[in-house]
């Protein structure tokens, strides 16, 4: 894949991967202790899809340049930051199928999975700033 | 005419990913059923080798432990002072569902203390960060 991108988006996709990486690690890890809420879907479960969706996400950016791979990254990381925000400080209640996963703390996993999902939204929303290199997947 | 061999070369980056992303979601379903054996006992009382670790809490004790109280139930006297262990790395409270008794939060690795009630009764608590946390406090 020529042009080689630059090192400055090579930097911002190995963030944003890392951390996607950290974000479906933690929602694997936690996702046990979650199982007991649960509506139609358990939060146990989609901590577990979280960490599908997040590691997906994670490949796409670091082995394609796909336009398509940056949105579905972006999209992936930015509804993560959007839930765990939300529910730390609304309580929500049961959504649907969803539990009322409404949890009024921080504690450091908790946090610095936040945190890697920020970072991995601001290195994916940069990616259209290394212009004529953001491929799609038709572009060769 | 001159036919390039565009196919060959673009067809070898996707299937590598698809590769792997096969093996990763192979990886993340066998970890996720590893850790959460069906019908198997609690997750994370387990030992290397297999053995399960019932923790039998001191008398007057209440251990928090992946997200559920140990024991579930507890009978203790009148005015006793019960001490509450949290195991986890999440913040959680012991709290009388009458508010009775509040450990107020305890963070995680923590200790905290609530006192039983001095009228002998049957008094359900919960955790008031995650409160599908159910337990129960027998006094008499
Ligand atoms: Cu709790």
């Amino acid at each position: 894949m020529s042009p080689r991108p630059s090192a400055g988006e090579l930097l911002a996709r190995v963030v944003a991967a890392a951390g996607l990486g950290y974000d479906a690690y933690a929602h694997l890890d936690l996702a046990s202790r979650f199982d007991a809420n649960t509506a139609v879907i358990s939060q146990g479960m989609l901590f577990r899809a979280e960490t599908v969706l997040a590691v997906l996400a994670a490949l796409g950016v670091l082995l394609t340049r796909w336009r398509a791979a940056v949105i579905f990254a972006l999209l992936v990381a930015g509804s993560a930051l959007g839930a765990v925000l939300l529910y730390r400080y609304v309580d929500v209640g049961v959504l649907g199928p969803l539990p009322n996963m409404y949890e009024p703390a921080w504690y450091p996993e908790k946090t610095l999975s936040a945190v890697a999902e920020a970072a991995a939204v601001l290195a994916l929303a940069a990616q259209p700033l290394f212009g004529s290199e953001w491929r799609s997947p038709g572009s060769r | 005419m001159l036919t390039q061999p565009t196919t060959i070369v673009r067809s070898r980056p996707s299937t590598i990913l698809f590769t792997m992303l096969l093996a990763v979601l192979g990886l993340v379903v066998a970890c996720g059923t590893a850790s959460n054996p069906s019908g198997g006992p609690a997750t994370s009382g387990n030992t290397p080798g297999g053995a399960v670790v019932t923790t039998t809490p001191a008398a007057n004790t209440i251990v928090i432990k992946n997200f559920a109280y140990v024991p579930p139930s507890l009978t203790v006297a009148p005015g006793t002072k019960i001490t509450v262990i949290n195991e986890d790395k999440a913040p959680h409270t012991v709290t009388a569902t009458d508010h009775s008794f509040d450990s107020g939060t305890i963070e995680g690795g923590q200790r905290g203390e609530v006192t039983a009630p001095t009228t002998p009764g049957t008094y359900p608590y919960i955790c008031t960060v995650h409160p599908y946390m159910k337990g129960t406090l027998i006094v008499q």
